[in-house]
């Protein structure tokens, strides 16, 4: 199936994560967070939209426990789908 | 009872009712208030007195504010109609909006009292009636709203 | 015989409570970590006759080298060796927080755990096995519910016990990673454990540190004698697994725990919590913002409103000690007291109450778990100036009062990110300055006073805004640190949790701000009273005054708007009585007068400007030297702020000029 960023995923989907595409640093800290390979996340909020350029933070549960960041971020997890 | 098409229909009047109290009287205190803010002294519409009590203040801000709880109440009618449980979130929030300004109004209210007793200067023609304003008695009317929205909890099934 | 026992654990999990808990406040010392501007915690505390240090470690997610906070964290434990680690896990959120767990495990540290919040995971429909979980871990865990005290007792009973037991039994790590990953650390451990760091560190510890390649553990092996070796072993393990050691660690510690949580943690149905309903509406696309302002316009009317009776008391109270220390035989030190003390630091105290609201108000907001909300919201207003999210509420504490708002930049992560909000912070217009606009606006704008001061607002905003890009592309340059920000459950927050916070904050501000503001005061006073018998204008800020007013004259400041200018520094609303003083004239109107037959309105709202931009006062720039941590900035800050007053300034007398005023 298909990866797409997490960006994408309208709000109340679900999603694997397959990888994380950015700098060590980042990467590293979004896993301390919770953002680890195949970890589930279910976008609870989203101000952002697929247009590039557009669109705002994100809010979505990882672990449990509720993270939000911004855009910038959301279309660096690449996730793919999950049927709910 | 869970929160169904009836009860859906209540609360959606309930809450339409509040949001359009709310809006109206936030209109009022701008067009009253309008004057004081560009200075010119001059307002769409004067002070409203009803038996001495200034029921509509002049504030411009306080008027949005209460346009903004107002805002909350009415948003939440659509979901509320159809019985979809996330209306409540905004009966919730909306009570939880009005009861904030409540308090903050009831505490500037006795904190004027305070500068009332000690007879200071700024407060020798105070009474408390001029404190009465709509932040304060619109909540009276959104108490039973908040009460249901925050004690039901078989609603949010 | 005295235990040290240190507390750690993720953010929002009720380490503070905790903390307060176990510290009774008059013991609790808060200072900063050396060299940091991170806040430290620690107390003292007698339990069963034996006597704990409690130290309460900075809140983080991890123990990498990357951030401040996290390497505080760690090399607390590794080099100060506490007896007990308290790890304080939000039972509600379990999965997430035992990833700390893992690291505080190799980091061999004398473990306990304080389930804490099990009531709110109850609520959830979580089911912990505490018993078998303790086993899997090897640690023992007691469960908490810290805001209604529940588990103290019986945590600090564990505590006591884990300390007399430590170093009698040798831990045995009974968390392992895997074949692959166990056999490179072995090798790694093979080659250092005879070598001095393995002395002092722990060897498993440090192996699995090498292998992530962490940037402090690599320093320090950096000229060892066996520093090729390892690194070619650490080349080697990125083929070995197939991929960064670091991820594959990351993710084997997230696999084990989720194998560990399978037998001890039952999660109920999904339910729809009060949190669910409530950011709904706190970060809905179109209600959010309106909200937000509602909300925060709530505070500050309640902070200003509601304090005003009390500052007048303040206010009377303070006269009273003045009229009384008239009465002191020597008249300098009757002067010193009178005017000088009680008169000018009296002055300045009576502001105390709308600062304290202020922090109550913000304590509310913060401890119910809002706040997180407000600066996910602003994130993206934010992000478009250059600026992180979070520096938005210290932005908007701004208007009230620029000491806690400065205050608030702690928990800004990026360094540079947090050093630009300080930088700008005093750009936005403070309560002090209102009392200087509402006299000259009043005097000289009439009716259209009001808009007058509003426009000051507003330059404050424009320039804070200007200013923060012109950093952003120059001296700090770089993009704001990302925003990834834990959004903790809604919790009602307490009257005492916050009135304790608001009282905790409030005397950290007084006493930074009192000593400088009690200094100030005293300069000011000697400034301004001698020569002894001298007026004014004679006076040694009259000559200071006098002196520096052709700097000024192309703003068309004389001597005397300058003298009242240099009293400012001490309060910016002293201004007010500072030009009353020098007029020789009492009351507002009085002095309305004076400056209307002195200056013209380009003059006036040159004033108003300059007043808004230039030198924050005494207690602000004693907040960025303790914020920022070094002179460096806080120089920077008052020239800065100096500089774009004056041009600002300039450019007013500019546009007056051309509009005919001369």
């Amino acid at each position: 199936m298909m990866e797409i960023p997490l960006a994408m995923l309208p709000v109340g989907a679900k999603g694997k994560i397959t990888r994380i595409r950015g700098g060590r640093g980042l990467v590293r800290r979004l896993s301390d967070m919770g953002f680890t390979r195949d970890a589930e996340v279910t976008v609870v909020c989203s101000h952002s939209s697929p247009n590039p350029g557009h669109g705002g933070p994100l809010v979505v549960e990882v672990k449990d426990s509720r993270i939000a960041f911004g855009r910038g971020i959301a279309v660096k997890i690449m996730v793919q789908e999950v049927d709910n | 009872m869970g929160f169904n098409k009836n009860v859906g229909k209540t609360i959606a009047v309930y809450s339409f009712v509040i949001g359009i109290l709310y809006a109206i009287f936030g209109i009022l205190e701008i067009l009253v208030g309008w004057g004081d803010f560009v200075g010119t002294g001059v307002s769409f519409i004067q002070p409203i007195e009803l038996a001495g009590v200034n029921v509509v203040p002049p504030d411009v801000f306080g008027g949005i504010m209460l346009l903004i709880i107002g805002a909350v109440y009415l948003t939440g009618v659509r979901e509320q109609t159809k019985a979809e449980r996330e209306g409540l979130s905004f009966l919730l929030v909306g009570s939880l909006l009005a009861a904030v300004f409540f308090m903050v109004y009831l505490v500037i209210m006795l904190a004027n009292g305070v500068g009332y007793v000690f007879q200071f200067e700024d407060w020798l023609e105070w009474i408390w009636l001029d404190d009465l304003r709509p932040g304060i008695w619109l909540f009276l009317l959104a108490l039973p709203g908040a009460y249901l929205a925050f004690t039901k909890k078989e609603w949010r099934e | 015989m005295v235990y040290t026992v240190a507390l750690i654990g993720n953010p929002n999990v009720g380490k503070s409570v905790i903390f307060n808990n176990l510290v009774p406040g008059a013991r609790q010392h808060v200072g900063n970590w050396p060299g940091k501007t991170v806040e430290k915690k620690e107390g003292k505390c007698v339990h069963k006759g034996t006597e704990l240090k409690i130290v309460d470690l900075p809140g983080t997610y991890s123990l990498t080298a990357r951030a401040v906070d996290e390497l505080i964290a760690r090399n607390y434990i590794v080099e100060e060796k506490p007896e007990v680690v308290v790890h304080i896990i939000d039972a509600s959120n379990i999965e997430r927080n035992l990833y700390l767990t893992f690291l505080l495990l190799e980091l061999e540290a004398n473990v306990v755990i304080a389930l804490n919040m099990f009531d709110v995971a109850k609520e959830k429909g979580y089911k912990i096995d505490v018993k078998k979980l303790s086993k899997q871990l090897g640690v023992s865990i007691v469960p908490t519910a810290a805001t209604t005290k529940e588990g103290m007792k019986e945590l600090k009973d564990e505590i006591v016990y884990a300390a007399q037991k430590k170093g009698l039994v040798k831990v045995k790590p009974v968390i392992t990673y895997g074949e692959k990953i166990e056999d490179l650390i072995q090798s790694i451990v093979d080659i250092i454990k005879d070598g001095m760091l393995a002395q002092k560190y722990p060897p498993r510890w440090l192996a699995i540190k090498l292998l992530e390649k962490d940037e402090d553990v690599l320093e320090k092996i950096k000229g060892s004698r066996y520093q090729n070796e390892l690194m070619e072993v650490i080349m080697k393990a990125k083929n070995v697994l197939g991929d960064d050691p670091e991820l594959v660690l990351a993710d084997k510690r997230y696999d084990l725990i989720s194998t560990i949580l399978a037998t001890s943690l039952v999660r109920g149905a999904k339910k729809w919590t009060l949190t669910d309903m409530l950011d709904k509406v706190f970060i809905h696309k179109g209600l959010g913002i309106p909200v937000f302002i509602a909300l925060f316009w709530a505070m500050f009317r309640f902070a200003y409103d509601a304090s005003a009776p009390f500052m007048e008391i303040i206010g009377l109270f303070f006269e009273k000690l003045a009229e009384a220390s008239a009465g002191i035989p020597n008249e300098v030190l009757a002067s010193l007291i009178g005017d000088g003390i009680f008169g000018g630091l009296g002055f300045i105290l009576t502001f105390i109450p709308p600062i304290f609201f202020l922090f109550l108000g913000i304590s509310i907001l913060e401890d119910s778990g809002y706040l997180a909300r407000a600066a996910f919201i602003m994130d993206r207003i934010m992000f478009k100036l250059g600026l992180h999210g979070r520096s938005f509420i210290p932005m908007l504490l701004g208007f009230g009062c620029n000491i806690p708002a400065m205050m608030a930049t702690r928990s800004i992560e990026g360094e540079k990110d947090r050093l630009i909000t300080l930088l700008v912070n005093p750009f936005i217009s403070c309560g002090a300055r209102l009392p200087v606009y509402i006299l000259i606006a009043g005097t000289f704008f009439g009716s259209m006073a009001t808009t007058a001061i509003w426009s000051m607002y507003f330059l404050g905003i424009v320039v804070a805004i200007l200013l923060a890009l012109l950093l952003r592309k120059t001296i700090l340059r770089g993009e704001p640190a990302p925003f990834i920000m834990e959004l903790p459950l809604y919790k009602a927050p307490t009257f005492h949790g916050s009135v304790i916070h608001m009282w905790e904050r409030g005397v950290q501000f007084l006493k930074k701000a009192g000593t400088y503001l009690l200094a100030g005061a005293i300069i000011l006073w000697f400034l301004s009273t001698f020569p002894w018998g001298a007026e004014v204008e004679l006076s040694y800020t009259g000559q200071i005054g006098h002196a520096l007013a052709p700097l000024f004259a192309p703003l068309g400041f004389d001597w005397r708007i300058v003298a009242s200018l240099v009293f400012a520094l001490l309060a910016k609303e002293i201004a007010v009585e500072a030009l009353g003083i020098i007029y020789a004239v009492e009351g507002e109107t009085a002095i309305g007068g004076a400056l209307l037959a002195s200056y013209n309105p380009v003059i006036g709202y040159t004033l108003m400007a300059f007043t808004l931009l230039y030198i924050p006062c005494v207690a602000t720039i004693g907040t960025m030297k303790k914020e920022s941590g070094s002179w460096k900035w806080t120089i920077f800050q008052l020239v800065l702020t100096l500089v774009v007053a004056y041009v600002v300034g300039l450019i007013i007398t500019g546009i007056g000029a051309l509009l005919g005023y001369v």
